[in-house]
């Protein structure tokens, strides 16, 4: 069962009438996100204790913020939740992690980056590809067989709000686009994987403002999907996109709770500084 | 007068003094280049031919020396032959240092052998297939390859490391977080990205293959006829070269130069073509 629950987008549609729903809308996917238990998260870098034992949820259908000053382990939870942070060389994490009660940490790394997408800080579509063959990189790189590669590739585009900008040009290169279009690019190149939970590292920090407010706008609309966290240095898009935020500091969690509280009436001192810039 | 202070006219002086200095020791690095090339030019373009290449040997002291066919194939040959062992080996070398083996003791060693075997004289190499191959069972070409092979293979795993290693890291985790296998993420994004770099260097060791004698000497061998069994001996172009130039006939002599320009012309054709080649892999 729980092998199933990680691969079962992996599967080959069964064989039977074509999907008669046209391409042009964005076919709604389960509406039902899934949700995030960590607990008791510890991860090093060598000797570099950055994550000292968090426990945070993130609840289905809901954007959560991590904020927190530099160096305060904001991205290397992420990055602990798609089993991203061991590929980094000497880097080891401990605890918990589950998706719906699946712990990720006895699955296949493959089977659970599938099923738990990432967007990078600094936009990387790869530059050997055209647009189209970004988008379709990750069905590709799975290996997987898919009959109606190009329907897929339209519906991330249009589900990341990009497909009007590029359809004319689709087998230009991706590095050709602009920093905002082609961080669109790399979600839209995550979400055509169709995973359950979507982590955002940074996603706008090297995005003009304008860029910036497309990426907010696109992440409302995936929440209806997907389950998604997003790790900012910038408060105001935490308070703008997300429905609960995280705060930490020095790899510890001071407190997760609603936005409008974290912002307007935090339950500890060291968040109510942070947010009301007296530190980090 | 303007507001800004006039460059003195001493440091005009030294300015001009200093690109004059550049400027020469650029002349002196490419004058050898330009004078081997028109020499090369000069001398060996009278001895070609239709003849020259459409003919082999023919190993007559008195009439008509005949060309450079068999030295010519073979040499192509042999060199693709030494390719096709050296450059996948090489690059899967390369992959291991740059993707799995990064910093551990084991890669640094083996970094540290590849540049020895890069300092081996070719002719120990030469010596080395010699006696492990070629005592007992006579010359042949893919011996020569073989011994070419070992020379080309640290040239090729070294220089193809750098260019992995020039690779961006962000583009791994991209694909490794879309869920792609390791091996697939090498084969289908970090070689891409590295194409050009990974053909250059390994143009580089074919053109260093391609011109190199003594590994050949007792390898391979100096035939006159041309044959394209790779089991039995063949003529290469340094070697028709090396032994041309120590006969006394002014006919022989300028079969040399003519091979020699021939040699020279083919390296330079084999790079252009691969850089055009890796220039329109890449999407516009």
């Amino acid at each position: 069962m729980t092998a199933a629950l990680l691969t079962r987008r992996a599967e080959p549609a069964p064989p039977g009438p074509p999907d008669p729903a046209p391409p042009a809308m964005v076919a709604p996917l389960s509406a039902a996100g899934r949700a995030v238990a960590v607990r008791g998260l510890h991860a090093w870098y060598g000797d570099a204790h950055v994550v000292k034992g968090i426990d945070l949820d993130l609840a289905p259908n809901a954007v959560t913020a991590l904020i927190g000053p530099s160096g305060s382990g904001k991205s290397t939870v992420v990055r602990c939740v798609n089993r991203m942070h061991e590929e980094v060389a000497g880097a080891r994490a401990s605890g918990d992690v589950r998706l719906d009660g699946v712990d990720l940490y006895a699955q296949d790394p493959v089977a659970v980056r599938r099923a738990i997408g990432m967007v990078f800080q600094r936009p990387n579509p790869f530059p050997s590809m055209s647009i189209f063959d970004n988008v379709a990189a990750g069905l590709r790189l799975t290996g997987a067989r898919i009959p109606d590669l190009a329907e897929r590739v339209e519906r991330s585009l249009r589900g990341a709000g990009l497909w009007d900008e590029v359809k004319d040009r689709l087998r230009k290169a991706g590095t050709g686009l602009s920093g905002g279009q082609q961080q669109r690019l790399c979600i839209a190149r995550a979400i055509a994987v169709e995973p359950e939970v979507i982590l955002m590292d940074e996603p706008c920090s090297a995005l003009d403002p304008v860029a910036t407010l497309r990426i907010e706008e696109l992440i409302e609309q995936l929440k209806a999907r997907y389950t998604i966290a997003i790790v900012t240095h910038n408060m105001q898009q935490a308070a703008r996109v997300a429905d609960t935020t995280a705060f930490l500091l020095e790899g510890e969690l001071v407190e997760h709770a609603p936005t409008a509280k974290v912002f307007s009436d935090p339950g500890d001192e060291r968040t109510e500084r942070y947010v009301t810039g007296k530190f980090g | 007068m303007s507001a800004l202070a006039a460059v003195s006219p001493r440091r005009r002086r030294k300015d001009r003094a200093m690109r004059a200095v550049l400027g020469a020791g650029a002349l002196v690095a490419l004058a050898p280049l330009f004078l081997i090339l028109g020499y090369l030019v000069h001398k060996g373009l009278g001895a070609w031919s239709w003849h020259f290449f459409a003919s082999d040997p023919t190993g007559s002291f008195l009439g008509d020396p005949g060309g450079i066919r068999s030295a010519l194939l073979g040499t192509v040959e042999i060199v693709a032959m030494a390719a096709l062992l050296a450059i996948p080996a090489g690059i899967a070398v390369a992959l291991y240092l740059s993707e799995l083996g990064a910093g551990g003791r084991f890669a640094a060693t083996l970094r540290y052998l590849l540049d020895v075997m890069t300092g081996v004289p070719s002719i120990v190499v030469g010596l080395f297939v010699y006696v492990t191959l070629v005592v007992g069972g006579g010359y042949a070409a893919w011996k020569g390859a073989v011994a070419l092979a070992i020379l080309m293979l640290p040239i090729v795993a070294r220089s193809a490391e750098v260019v992995l290693g020039l690779v961006p890291q962000d583009l791994r985790e991209a694909a490794l977080a879309l869920g792609a296998p390791r091996w697939r993420v090498v084969l289908r994004v970090v070689l891409p990205a590295a194409a050009s770099g990974l053909v250059t260097g390994s143009l580089l060791a074919i053109a260093r293959g391609a011109g190199e004698t003594a590994p050949l000497l007792f390898t391979a061998g100096l035939v006159n006829g041309t044959t394209l069994d790779p089991t039995r001996a063949m003529s290469s172009l340094p070697l028709q070269i090396f032994s041309d130039v120590q006969q006394a006939q002014d006919r022989l002599q300028a079969r040399a130069w003519g091979a020699a320009l021939a040699l020279v012309a083919l390296i330079l054709a084999l790079n252009l073509i691969a850089r055009l080649a890796s220039r329109r892999s890449l999407p516009a």
